[in-house]
């Protein structure tokens, strides 16, 4: 079966699935669940990059989508709606608790020779790389890189223009080349 | 030539425009096709970070928990949380024996403890079931004489008649007779109202009255929350 189909197939069982919930048959939302959390999950930790953060993100993220359910409009799938909540929430998280390096600024972070002969683990140094990014600029780089979400719904779900979405993914793709550049080119 | 700037490199990794022009460069270019190159290893480096893997009844686990957060908030779905009210008594009475019809003996201390609880949660939920209850028997009882949409009414019967049967089950097990007669009677009512047509005429809506009170279920529910717990014969 084409990919498209095959998506537009799982958008519809997700569409009456909440229907069900909708009508009020609750337990169905167990089935939404089962389905997205893994995602969910993958989305809610490539921006925080930190497991218990992110789980808690996915519980969060289905208890106020369960709580809205009767929000919820068909225009978006489920699986847009669900990872947009995720994705607040991962961002709420990241400026409450772990505020990263400025908008504005570069921040030098060339690790030494050594370090990266002796570096085994590509995660470790992605997720360390990761953190040179400012809350906005990890999202919005998250959404473009890894999810392929047009620039212009990344403005529109961050509340900036296109032009500052251009600019935080700007800003963060030229802090991941200064931080793994080195270890690239070594590898 | 114009170098593409790396603002445009990155547009370009992203398919974001100019996608031909730029592709068209970068064929010519060397500069710019190193500087690109170097871009795409970053980037395509990214992929390779892994992300933990939750195991196949992570989204169980995830519903379980957020079931249980939702509920007492919401108060919904109630059929769970009353199943879980019902195996609490089911619990209790096994542990105290018949201890609903001992209640005004002193109880060992430890089965007391145990089932101090249950009576209570009982007494809340068939208390908030039966206020609902009354509340969609009394729209069709008092609504003017005429026809009438009872498509709200219908709903709200269909979302008792769970928990109904639920309740009604508990007082057969824990041998509360006169509970689980009321609660017999009312689902024959709830069920009626919800397979009536949704518009009534006012032929039909007499028809439904008449049954509604004959069965006097309206007049028994009230005599049963008016009294305290220990009467109705849950305490």
């Amino acid at each position: 079966m084409p990919r498209v189909s095959l998506i537009g197939k799982m958008h519809e069982i997700d569409l009456t699935v909440v229907s069900r919930v909708q009508a009020g048959e609750k337990d169905a939302f167990g089935l939404l669940v089962e389905r997205h959390s893994q995602s969910v999950f993958r989305v809610a930790y490539r921006i925080t990059g930190n497991e218990s953060d992110a789980d808690e993100i996915v519980q969060e993220s289905f208890l106020r989508a369960y709580r809205e359910i009767h929000r919820y409009e068909s225009r978006a799938s489920f699986s847009t709606w669900i990872h947009t909540i995720a994705r607040n929430l991962a961002l709420d998280s990241l400026r409450k608790n772990k505020p990263g390096a400025p908008d504005l600024e570069l921040v030098s972070t060339a690790p030494t020779p050594e370090r990266l002969v002796t570096s085994q683990l590509l995660g470790e140094r992605i997720s360390e790389a990761m953190k040179q990014l400012s809350p906005h600029e990890r999202v919005a780089f998250t959404m473009r890189h890894y999810d392929g979400v047009p620039l212009l719904e990344i403005g529109e779900s961050l509340g900036l223009s296109e032009n500052a979405t251009k600019q935080s993914i700007f800003r963060a793709v030229r802090k991941l080349r200064r931080a793994l550049l080195p270890w690239v080119t070594l590898t | 030539m114009n170098h593409l700037s790396e603002e445009q490199l990155i547009l370009h990794y992203y398919g974001e425009e100019g996608l031909d022009s730029a592709e068209a460069h970068l064929d010519e270019c060397p500069d710019c096709r190193a500087a690109y190159h170097g871009l795409q290893r970053v980037l395509n480096s990214l992929d390779a970070a892994p992300v933990p893997d939750r195991g196949p009844d992570y989204g169980r686990q995830v519903w379980q928990t957020v079931r249980q957060q939702a509920e007492p908030r919401r108060g919904w779905p109630r059929s769970a949380f009353l199943l879980a009210v019902a195996a609490s008594v089911l619990v209790g009475a096994f542990l105290a024996g018949s201890a609903f019809e001992r209640t005004r003996t002193p109880a060992p201390l430890a089965v007391a403890a145990v089932d101090d609880l249950t009576p209570r949660l009982l007494r809340v939920a068939l208390d908030g079931h039966l206020a609902s209850s009354l509340m969609v028997l009394s729209e069709i009882q008092n609504a003017p004489a005429g026809a009438m949409d009872i498509s709200w009414q219908q709903h709200n019967a269909e979302q008792l008649l769970g928990d109904n049967r639920i309740y009604k089950q508990t007082a057969e097990n824990t041998q509360q007779a006169r509970v689980g007669q009321l609660l017999a009677g009312l689902e024959e009512i709830l069920l009626e109202i919800a397979h009536s047509p949704t518009k009534l005429d006012p032929a039909q809506l007499n028809s439904l009255r008449a049954r509604i009170a004959r069965k006097g279920i309206v007049f028994e529910i009230r005599i049963l929350a008016a009294e305290p717990a220990m009467e109705k014969g849950i305490l």
